[in-house]
Parts: C-alpha cells; sequence; structure tokens
C-alpha cells in the first residue's frame, strides 16, 4: 500500500475529529466572547471539583493497580494466575453504576461525603484496569536485564535507577488516561449529587442542542490532549522507550513476597467481590428470573454481537495506524497523529457522535444497513486511542516485509500462519477490554442504534430512572458473566494450542 | 570455589541436564563447549547461581545454596549473549552505575578507564540505540568487567563479532583477570585461548558433561565421534 492511500486511509479514520476541530475554530473566528464561559466561576468551580475527584481517584487507582500486578507476579501457580487475572478483569467490567447500585443502601457508604462516595465507586473499575494495564506493562520488562543489576546492586537501587526510569513513562501515560477517563465521566457524581464538568457538558450538548456552546465547553478536553501529547513525544524523544513481551514472567524483585500475603491479598479480592455479587443478586427477584431471561436474551445478544464486532474493528484499526505511524519519518506528523489520538480519547462520544449523524446527513442514504455501519464505525472510533496504548504496550513488531522478501511468503499465508498465532493471545487481551468499553458505551448507542435495536446499556440506562433494580442488575451479571466466561474459555483454548505446538516440538 | 554436585535440571520441552560433579577454582578459566542444544548456557546459568530449580548441591566458596545471600553478595557477574544493556541509561552511565553500586550515576575515576579499555569513550555520552552491535558488546563487556567480581560468567560473548575483535576482547577479559583475579567461565563455540594448559575445557552432549580436560588432553584422546570432529575442526 503506497504511502499516499496510507495517509487518505488516515484523514478517512480521523475524520470526526477533524471536523469536530474545525466547528470549534469556525465558532471561535466568529465570536471570541463565548469564551467568557470560562471565566464564570461557576464553571471553575465544577472544573475545580472535576480535577479533584480526577485526581484523588487515579492516584487511588496507580496505587492499587500496583498492588494488584505486585501480587499477581508473586503468584507461583499458572492456574490461579488465570483465575486472579479473571478476578481483576470481572472487577473492571462492572459499571461504576452498578457499584452505586450494591452500595447506596449501606450506611456507613451514606454517612460519608458525596465527593468521597464517588471516588470510592469510581476507584472500582478504574484500580482494575490500572491493575490490569500494570500487568502487562510489567511483563513487558526484560527480566535478565534486571538480574544482571542485580549482581551488582540491591534491590532497592535497581528500583530506583533500573526499574523506574523504564515504568515511568507507561505510569505516566496511565496517571493521565485516568485522569481523563475519570474527568470525562459524569452519572456516578451526578447521581450523588457532586457537581463536576462533565456533568455541565452533557446539559450544554443535550439541553442546548447547541453546536457553539458543546463546540467551547469541549476545549479543556482540546487542551488535555494538547499537554499529554507533548509529554509523550518529549517522552519518546528523550528515551527511545521500546516495549516487548517476554512470555516467561517471573518478576524478580517481588519473588520474595511471601505466600501467605499473596493468599491473604487473593482472599480479599475474592470477599470483596462476593459481597458485591451478593449485594447484586439480593437485588434480582428470583420469582420473576424466567421473565427477565425471556425479556432481555435478544437485547444481551444484541449487545454481545455489536460489542464483538466494534472491538475486533477497533484492534484492525488500531493496529493499521499504528503501523502507518510507525513507518513515518517525519517526526512532526508523528506527534500529529499522537495529538489526535489523544483527542479521539479526550473528545467525549457526545461530540463525536453529533459529528457522525452530520455526515450522515451529508450523505443524505438512510438504508438500515448504512445506519448500522456508522454506529458501528463511530464506536470502533471512539474506542481506537486504548486499542493503540494496548498494542503498543504489546509491542507489534515488524518482522512481516522482511520475511515475505526473503521466503516468498505471500502476504496472507504470513498473516494466517504466522501473526495471527503469535499474537492471538494478545489481540485477544485487546478485544476483551475493548469489549467492555464497548458494551458500556451509552451516548453512542442512544443518538446511533438504529431504531428499534435495543443494547443492554440502554435499557439499563432507561429503567434506572424507573427504578427497576431487579433487570438493571440482573442485565448488568449477565454482561459480566458472558464476557468473564468468554474470556476464560477462549483463553484456555489458545494456551493449550500453545502447549499442543511445544509438545510437538519435543 | 563452586561446586556443584549431583544436579539434575528439567526443562518443560524434556531436556534434562545431568552433572554428577563440577568445581569451580579461583583465577580459573573454564571453557565450557557443545552442540547447540547442549546444555552450555543451562549449565552456565545454574553455575552463576540464575537458575534456581534444580535438585542437587551447590555451593559457593562453602555456602550451600540454603545459605547463600542475594546476587549482589555472591560476587559473580553474567554477560549473556543478548548484551542485557539498560535502554534508558546511556554508556558510561552503565559503568557509573556498576561502579557506584547502583548507588548513583555519577562518574567516578575509573568510568573511562573502563570505556578505553574497550575502545569506548568517544561513545561514551551515546544512547543504546545509537551503538553498533559491535559496540553493544563492547559495553556489555566493559560493564562486567567493571563489577570486579570473583566469578565472571560468559554465555558465547563473541558470537556475533568478528574473530579478530573476538580475539581484542579475549586479551581486554585476560590482563583483567590477572589484575582481579576472577575465574572466568565462558560458553563458546570459537577457538580463541583453547591452547593454555591452565585452561580447563568441558565438553557436553545432550546435558551431560562427556570430556574434561586441558586442550592437549582432549586432542589426544577424544572420547566420542562429536569431539574428534570438533577437534580436527579446530
Amino acid at each position: 500500500m503506497n504511502n499516499l492511500v496510507k495517509l487518505i486511509l488516515l484523514s478517512v479514520l480521523f475524520s470526526p475529529i477533524l471536523l469536530n476541530l474545525f466547528d470549534l475554530v469556525f465558532v471561535l473566528s466568529n465570536d471570541y466572547d463565548l469564551l467568557n464561559y470560562f471565566f464564570k466561576s461557576y464553571t471553575q468551580n465544577l472544573i475545580k471539583n472535576s480535577f479533584l475527584l480526577s485526581t484523588t481517584v487515579t492516584v487511588i487507582s496507580i496505587l492499587m493497580g500496583a498492588v494488584m500486578s505486585t501480587i499477581f507476579f508473586a503468584i507461583s501457580s499458572k492456574n490461579l494466575r488465570y483465575i486472579y487475572i479473571m478476578l481483576i478483569f470481572i472487577f473492571f467490567a462492572i459499571e461504576p453504576i452498578i457499584y452505586l447500585s450494591a452500595f447506596n443502601t449501606n450506611s456507613l457508604f451514606n454517612s460519608i461525603s458525596a465527593f468521597w462516595q464517588s471516588s470510592i465507586i469510581l476507584s472500582f473499575s478504574m484500580s482494575a484496569l490500572s491493575g490490569l494495564v500494570f500487568i502487562f506493562a510489567l511483563s513487558s520488562l526484560n527480566q535478565e536485564s534486571i538480574k544482571t543489576a542485580l549482581m551488582v546492586a540491591s534491590k532497592r537501587d535497581v528500583f530506583k535507577l533500573i526499574l523506574k526510569p523504564q515504568l515511568l513513562f507507561i505510569l505516566s501515560v496511565s496517571f493521565f488516561i485516568f485522569f481523563i477517563l475519570v474527568f470525562s465521566r459524569s452519572e456516578v457524581p451526578s447521581i450523588l449529587g457532586y457537581r463536576t464538568y462533565a456533568e455541565d457538558f452533557l446539559a450544554q450538548v443535550f439541553l442546548m442542542d447547541e453546536i457553539k456552546s458543546s463546540a467551547i465547553a469541549a476545549m479543556p478536553f482540546y487542551l488535555l490532549a494538547l499537554l499529554i501529547s507533548l509529554f509523550v513525544a518529549l517522552f519518546i524523544k528523550k528515551y527511545h522507550i521500546k516495549f516487548s513481551i517476554k512470555e516467561q514472567i517471573n518478576f524478580l524483585l517481588i519473588d520474595s513476597l511471601d505466600q501467605y500475603t499473596v493468599k491473604a491479598f487473593f482472599l480479599f479480592l475474592t470477599i470483596l467481590l462476593g459481597a458485591i455479587l451478593t449485594l447484586l443478586v439480593k437485588k434480582i427477584d428470583f420469582y420473576l428470573l424466567g421473565d427477565l431471561i425471556e425479556d432481555n436474551i435478544f437485547i444481551i445478544l444484541n449487545s454481545l454481537i455489536v460489542s464483538l464486532v466494534v472491538s475486533v474493528l477497533t484492534l484492525v484499526f488500531s493496529l493499521f495506524i499504528y503501523k502507518t505511524v510507525k513507518e513515518f519519518k517525519s517526526r512532526l506528523l508523528i506527534y500529529g497523529v499522537i495529538f489526535l489520538i489523544f483527542l479521539i480519547f479526550l473528545t467525549p462520544s457526545t461530540l463525536i457522535a453529533f459529528e457522525i449523524i452530520k455526515m450522515m446527513q451529508f450523505i443524505n442514504i438512510h438504508t438500515e444497513f448504512i445506519e448500522y455501519l456508522f454506529f458501528i464505525l463511530a464506536s470502533s472510533f471512539k474506542l481506537i486511542p486504548l486499542a493503540i496504548l494496548l498494542v503498543s504496550i504489546l509491542y507489534y513488531r515488524d518482522v512481516e516485509d522482511e520475511s515475505l522478501q526473503f521466503f516468498n511468503i505471500t502476504a496472507k499465508d504470513y498473516f494466517l500462519k504466522i501473526t495471527i498465532q503469535t499474537y492471538a493471545k494478545r489481540w485477544l487481551f485487546i478485544v476483551m477490554i475493548i469489549s467492555v468499553f464497548a458494551l458500556n458505551e451509552l451516548s453512542m448507542a442512544i443518538l446511533l442504534t438504529p431504531i428499534g435495536f435495543e443494547m443492554i446499556i440502554i435499557k439499563i440506562y432507561n429503567l434506572l430512572h424507573y427504578g427497576d433494580t431487579s433487570t438493571v442488575t440482573f442485565l448488568s451479571l449477565m454482561q459480566i458473566v458472558i464476557i468473564a466466561s468468554f474470556l476464560m474459555i477462549v483463553w484456555r483454548i489458545v494456551d493449550k494450542v500453545e502447549k499442543k505446538k511445544m509438545d510437538t516440538r519435543g | 570455589m563452586i561446586h556443584l554436585k549431583n544436579c539434575l535440571f528439567n526443562r518443560e520441552n524434556g531436556f534434562h541436564l545431568t552433572i554428577d560433579t563440577l568445581k569451580i577454582e579461583e583465577s580459573s578459566r573454564v571453557i565450557l563447549v557443545g552442540a547447540s542444544g547442549s546444555g552450555k548456557t543451562t549449565l552456565l546459568r545454574i553455575l552463576a547461581g540464575l537458575e534456581e530449580n534444580f535438585l542437587g548441591h551447590y555451593e559457593i566458596d562453602g555456602v550451600a545454596r540454603d545459605h547463600l545471600g542475594s546476587l549482589k553478595e555472591r560476587g559473580v557477574m553474567f554477560l549473556s549473549q543478548d548484551f542485557l544493556l539498560w535502554e534508558h541509561l546511556n554508556v558510561i552511565e552503565h559503568i557509573n552505575f556498576v561502579l557506584n553500586r547502583g548507588k548513583h550515576l555519577k562518574n567516578t575515576q575509573e568510568s573511562l578507564y573502563f570505556l578505553e579499555m574497550v575502545g569506548l569513550v568517544h561513545k561514551k555520552e551515546s544512547k543504546i540505540y545509537q551503538l553498533s552491535t559491535g559496540e553493544k558488546q563492547r559495553l556489555a563487556l566493559a560493564r562486567a568487567l567493571s563489577a570486579k567480581a570473583r566469578y565472571l560468567f560468559l554465555d558465547e560473548p563473541f558470537s556475533n563479532i568478528d574473530l579478530v575483535l573476538a580475539q581484542e576482547l579475549i586479551e581486554i577479559i585476560e590482563q583483567r583477570q590477572n589484575i582481579d583475579k576472577f575465574a572466568l567461565v565462558e560458553s563458546t563455540h570459537h577457538h580463541l585461548g583453547f591452547e593454555k594448559e591452565t585452561n580447563q575445557i568441558v565438553i557436553l552432549n545432550s546435558g551431560k558433561i562427556i570430556q574434561r580436560g586441558t586442550w592437549h588432553e582432549i586432542q589426544n584422546s577424544p572420547k566420542s565421534s562429536w569431539v574428534e570432529k570438533w577437534v580436527n575442526l579446530v
């Protein structure tokens, strides 16, 4: 594929965000007074609230993620590691709103302030996400090079001068990303009565339906994207950080962590999850279980199919973007794409959905197929940044071109026989993470799904307002159970195939 | 002295390493030779204390494996064929880290000496990605030597470089060995420096030691067809 075609494809992929930027420039160039919105003490208070909440949740999540990943590497049994990953994944897959419905009747929880209530609820899934990211990031470190350092220096010094600088990049990027994820969340703090900027932003978009206000209100997200892009660009330039996964993970620095601590933490996580699940299950009316299943089976299937298609498509787009950008010679172009990627990540889904609706109106073809296509593409588009981050952490090696030339293998054969088999487990991990986000993406689903097509998240949102906790909890639990089971089955199959391959090699 | 006795090591892929006894004396040079997959690297890693999941007796300077301190306290250094350099540090910082025992990365009086020894002074501020393969190899060697370990393990250290450079590096190692008096254990495919009477050659095949002795002893009475072929090639 030549460079011009790649650039055109990239531009098409990034078109919603480019149009969005154009809106902002257009609005600002016509009316500078709109910026006064940021000088109102009301707006400033909301931004301050959001910063406080985001920072608190991010710090808690990173600390918890560090503990979770440390425990993971201290687990000696491979099977126990699978269970542990599953456990963390379930914590991550549960929507914050579900944690809230589990805790909202607890008197201890109700006695604390709305700020701390929001922080605790949002920290559950964010800590789990942080744990998953850290586990995979730490796996990419070269254990042998750390052992070499340990031959001359103490564990403390090796951590300070060898390990920490290598982890700094992933830690800082994670910090920013978790910050943004919390910054753009509005449902939980809003229900708990803690006013945030994200809530006001949604109000601007939904209530006023005014392109000017929404474009201006999106500015802090753009500024954050610019800052993060600059940071990443500087870091890449300074350190030339590369990641490569080592299959045999046994992180030396925590070898000495005793197994009692590991088991105690394991038990704590299991009891915590058990308690949350029990609180949730208690809210289901079991005598209505048959009806619940019958009424919702198609919605569950719809949601699963959509989330899987979206996540696979997102992975394909992300691999294409990652590979294309790596081949760019111009640093400016690379940094430009990094900026756009962060911009997509930060831009609220609602705004992207509006751009997609505008595009559909421009195309002016109103068939069911086009509606589904744009909904799927828009959902993938929003998740591209997260997938690219995961792809870059899990390092996609560029050995294809050389091998194709040397061994005269067709691109199709190489992809089917080498690439897929090498990266299956890593891609599966990405697909699973992305599918959870796809399942929980509310704004895209509300604004873009064709009429008559229901998804779990829309039904949860609608029923929450009517107080039907039984159906809401049932749908959420079903979602979690299906994802967890799917992940476990596929992961075991991949593992068995790999083991079989090793046995055949002798 | 390092002493390994009744050692049994199993890999998941079915490979077994069985060593009755092997001693590494102070200031000696032991060269491990054998076909690819014969267990050289595994044995080297066991001797260096990097593999712990094996059965048998292992001691360093009279201290048995259960009572050994951390890697740092054992006085060992391992130079891998993968170099294992630290990507975020520049050339001189690698040497500084080792000379300062990981406390900080400031230059010491000896930093330049070790870089000069391998001809890398002009690259002292370079990052790892800016070095060629040969330069990385030389840096890895300088880093290993600057540790002033009592036991230095080299895993096919010259497999990626030309024979002339390999000979130069061996001379540097021998020169340092005379100063620091470390024991040198090396796995290799080349034949440089074999002929010295003080060097012990250990030949491995399918995870077992099939012959040991000086070069002349092995040359005069090879105990297997593989050894005979190897001697003739050398």
